[in-house]
């Protein structure tokens, strides 16, 4: 299994190396989807190996004894499902990224890092090691925003800004809590790696810490008030590269949360944990109120992840096991839902010709591209938690787990359900009717599409499959 | 007197006097001038290996006056290792250098041994006036009028420290009736006390001034930007690595003065604040090192305070990433010959698509001095806030991240100029020669290996 990991984990950072040599464009492409394919194939053996919650250490190499910093690998079964989706959406990602109108050498390079960079940050090992695969994971991002294709863009710059420094804001707040619970474990004699984190007691320092890990956590996977950054980011961000960013980087707060603050501090006190649901509940609102008044497709799908996913925060934080097992299995959703959705809309071309009206002889989405348009009828469903599609099953679970326990607070919480579905629909109908089309969608895509779309059923009628991986 | 301790111990500095006196002999004849650079290359080779060599041994010479210790032959090396990096800096194309400039810098590393190595004040004197005497010398060395005013204001100021220093000195000796400092701070009667805070507070006042710390600051950043690079650099490293380590040699008291370190913290916390303050503001490169190299002094004082092994360690690693990093980089800005005295940070715009591995390079040892991961600027800051932390420092380690963050953002400025496409790039470019380039890698080589193997330097000192 160590082998496994080791390969899954250095394929793509070869893979970066390998495309310094290759020259030819079609070579590269090729290697590229190789690349990829092999990553995929090692991360699914992961699924056969019996792994509970408790995160399970499979490698370590001492790297500075006196200082307890090591080099180590390891997974639990939340890692496991995350470390499958990064390799299945790269993978996904890359035979979308291969045409001609996106394809470029040094963002496929970018990719093979981030990639890398995100699959050492699921397998970390020791707090430091967690710090560190955190900020290796940035880079690769600034350069997705300040290096576009056609020069630089100072409105994607901007927005790059933006990102850089609310993010970078958050990771000195981590760092700093990583350093005070290194410290704790340190003067403690017990060791700093996951799974064997000492636990501290309710007292100031548990709350600071919740203070330190929580600005982190608000940021990354953006709380309302902290959210500035996303909005932009999503809309402004190159097209091939938001599906990604939207699936997995919002969820690295999710995991700072299972990895290093719930196994070691008690839990929040309560104002704090208060203060996180009034505003997750006022971002629920708000994000869907925003949605449904913008035109901009990136923005009204920004705005949608951005009360989704204070959604999610809501519902690992009211304190209900069912609630926080329905915000895991949202957080899985939410990745494949906006990845696909924000792939469709770089698949369709250019949006900001919006006209009500069809000139004559031209037509819309759904009449060129029927069966483009049905699955985005798909995706858009799920998004808006629709029954039977995946989405449902965490945003109800969510809802019912909370209102035992916060009643008042997943009343207004609930909007979300009425919100997302009058925000997609009218999206719908302006996308589908309202915009003339011409272009056609190639059949790999439609075929890649459709299998992320039977993925969003299955998910939806049988969601005990993803829920066994998240038991608390 | 330790009766094991031999003569042959002193053979590092013995090596550099010799060095001292065979270059000042090469000066009489213009056609040794040439090989000059390599005669100080050999002496302060000789001196590294006989370091080396006498490593195990551990003691203290002449009825305690001259103290070997692993940590204190650590900082010697570094200063060797700084002094071998500057005479490769300072190969200019054009004519040798004088080997009485060699001379004068073999001099100065003395003067920082015998600072890192006495714990006994006319002997540190000694020491300080030597390193600050060649120093003043060294600045004003190539005669420009801008360089010799430069030297002048950082004479008249250094001569005032020294006064201050020397008063400090004196009220610190009417206090405890000694001249050693160290261990006799607990013998000290109770009436006492207020002349011997008063002496140490003067004597921190003068180290502050030499070191360059808030609010003894003025004269450094004035002083660097009218110097020659070579002289910038040398400013910026050897005499901070030895003056710190002194500094850190003087509070080894096993009774701590609750005064002494709030002084030492707020000196740190001001200098932190100037240094980013004013880094922040700066526009022209030597400038915004030298107040950066004021900010660094504060987290350096975050840490002399305290003691032990960590402590040495995270010294020592401090130092060692920063003289590293900052050589570095005036490495590379030598390459570029500039019209004027100064070097503007918008000169650079564009420099990726001009010189992309220089950039490349140049960004490494930036993102290094800003502390970010996978660099070991960020496991010095790491190693220097773990001890402070422990000791109970958490405010100070706040305020630290927080500087270090507006720190991070002046840094990856520099570098945003050069991923910059609008403007041409300006600058002419010199070949540079091979001795000027070796400082970069090897500054690079050492980063990378400090960086995969830190602990590398807690063997060297737990060595004994």
């Amino acid at each position: 299994m160590v082998t496994l990991l080791f390969s899954l984990i250095f394929t793509p950072f070869v893979g970066f190396f390998g495309l310094f040599l290759i020259k030819k464009e079609s070579v590269q492409k090729i290697f590229l989807t190789g690349v990829q394919l092999l990553v995929f194939l090692f991360s699914l053996p992961l699924f056969t190996f019996p792994l509970g919650n408790r995160f399970a250490v499979l490698f370590r190499w001492v790297w500075f004894e006196s200082y307890q910093f090591s080099f180590t690998l390891g997974v639990d079964s939340f890692g496991v499902v995350f470390i499958c989706l990064t390799s299945g959406l790269f993978l996904l990602n890359t035979l979308f990224f291969l045409k001609k109108q996106f394809f470029s050498v040094s963002f496929a390079q970018a990719f093979l890092f981030l990639q890398t960079a995100l699959l050492l940050l699921f397998t970390a090992g020791n707090l430091i090691q967690f710090y560190v695969s955190w900020e290796l994971v940035m880079l690769p991002l600034l350069y997705f925003f300040l290096f576009q294709n056609e020069g630089s863009n100072p409105k994607a710059q901007k927005a790059g800004l933006y990102f850089f420094f609310y993010n970078f804001a958050a990771s000195l707040a981590m760092f700093a809590g990583i350093l005070i619970l290194y410290l704790f474990a340190i003067q403690n004699h017990r060791s700093i790696e996951f799974g064997d984190l000492p636990s501290i007691p309710p007292s100031v320092l548990s709350s600071a810490l919740w203070v330190l890990f929580g600005f982190t956590f608000a940021v990354k996977t953006p709380l309302f008030f902290f959210h500035a950054w996303q909005p932009q980011a999503y809309a402004k961000a190159p097209v091939f590269f938001v599906g990604i960013f939207a699936a997995l980087v919002s969820k690295m707060g999710v995991l700072l949360l299972i990895r290093v603050a719930f196994p070691t501090l008690s839990p929040p006190p309560e104002l704090i944990n208060y203060c996180f649901l009034v505003l997750a509940t006022i971002g629920i609102i708000y994000g869907g109120w925003l949605a449904l008044s913008h035109k901009n497709p990136y923005k009204i799908l920004a705005y949608s992840s951005l009360s989704h996913l204070n959604l999610l925060l809501f519902g690992l934080f009211n304190g209900s096991a069912l609630a926080f097992q329905g915000a895991l299995f949202l957080s899985i959703q939410h990745a494949l839902i906006s990845f696909g959705l924000f792939w469709m809309l770089a698949l369709s071309g250019n949006f900001k010709h919006h006209t009500p009206f069809i000139a004559q002889g031209k037509r819309s989405l759904f009449f060129s591209q029927p069966y483009f348009a049905g699955l985005i009828l798909v995706f858009a469903l799920a998004n808006a938690g629709f029954p039977g599609f995946s989405g449902f099953v965490g945003e109800f679970s969510i809802l019912l787990g909370g209102f035992s326990i916060h009643p008042l607070l997943t009343g207004f919480a609930s909007l979300v359900v009425i919100l997302s579905a009058s925000y997609s629909f009218v999206w719908l109908k302006s996308f589908l009717y309202e915009t003339e089309f011409e272009s056609t969608i190639a059949v790999m895509d439609r075929i890649l599409l459709s299998f992320l779309a039977i993925l969003l059923v299955v998910f939806g009628i049988y969601p005990v499959f993803l829920f066994s991986f998240f038991q608390v | 007197m330790n009766l094991d301790f031999q003569i042959s111990y002193l053979l590092p500095e013995l090596f550099l006097v010799f060095g001292v006196v065979v270059l000042a002999f090469l000066g009489i004849n213009k056609k040794f001038h040439g090989g000059a650079l390599w005669v100080a290359l050999a002496f302060l080779f000789f001196s590294a290996c006989a370091l080396i060599y006498y490593l195990p041994v551990e003691g203290e010479a002449f009825n305690g006056l001259y103290r070997k210790n692993t940590f204190g032959d650590f900082i010697k090396f570094l200063l060797l290792l700084n002094g071998a990096f500057l005479i490769l800096f300072s190969k200019s194309k054009q004519k040798p250098k004088n080997p009485e400039f060699y001379a004068l810098l073999c001099s100065s590393l003395w003067g920082g041994f015998v600072l890192v190595s006495t714990s006994y004040f006319p002997l540190f004197l000694v020491g300080l006036e030597t390193l600050s005497l060649t120093t003043y010398a060294l600045c004003a060395w190539q005669k420009e009028t801008w360089q010799v005013e430069a030297a002048l204001k950082y004479f008249f100021l250094g001569m005032l420290s020294s006064a201050i220093f020397i008063y400090g000195v004196a009220l610190f000796y009417g206090a405890t009736g000694s001249l050693f400092f160290g261990e006799s701070f607990s013998g000290v009667p109770e009436k006492n006390l207020p002349l011997l805070l008063l002496g140490s507070l003067l004597i921190l006042a003068g180290f502050s001034f030499k070191l360059g710390a808030a609010p003894f600051h003025f004269w450094m950043p004035d002083v660097i930007q009218n110097t020659s690079m070579t002289m910038a650099i040398f400013l910026l490293t050897l005499p901070k690595i030895a003056l710190f380590t002194a500094l850190h040699n003087f509070f080894y008291t096993p009774k701590p003065y609750p005064v002494l370190y709030f002084a030492l913290l707020f000196l740190g916390s001001l200098s932190l604040l100037v240094g980013n303050a004013m880094a922040f503001l700066q526009k022209d490169f030597k400038g915004l090192f030298a107040y950066s190299s004021i900010a660094h002094s504060g987290f350096i004082f975050y840490l002399v305070s305290l003691q032990g092994m960590t402590v040495n360690f995270s010294l020592s690693y401090y130092l060692l990433v920063y003289s590293l990093s900052n050589l570095g980089i005036f490495a590379v800005l030598k390459n570029f010959s500039f019209s004027g005295k100064t070097l503007h940070l918008s000169d650079f715009k564009g420099l990726f698509y001009k010189h992309p591995g220089l950039s490349l390079l140049f960004s490494f040892f930036l993102i290094s001095l800003a502390g970010i991961p996978f660099t070991p600027g960020f496991l010095s800051k790491l190693f220097l806030f773990l001890p402070v932390l422990n000791s109970g420092g958490w405010m100070f380690i706040a305020f630290a991240l927080f500087s270090s963050a507006v720190a991070a953002i002046y840094y990856l400025k520099i570098i945003w100029f050069f991923f910059q496409k609008e403007t041409d790039f300006q600058l002419q470019w010199d070949k540079p020669p091979i001795l000027l380039k070796s400082v970069y890698y090897f500054a690079f080589i050492f980063s990378l290996l400090l960086t995969l193997w830190p602990e590398v330097l807690l063997i060297w000192l737990k060595h004994s």
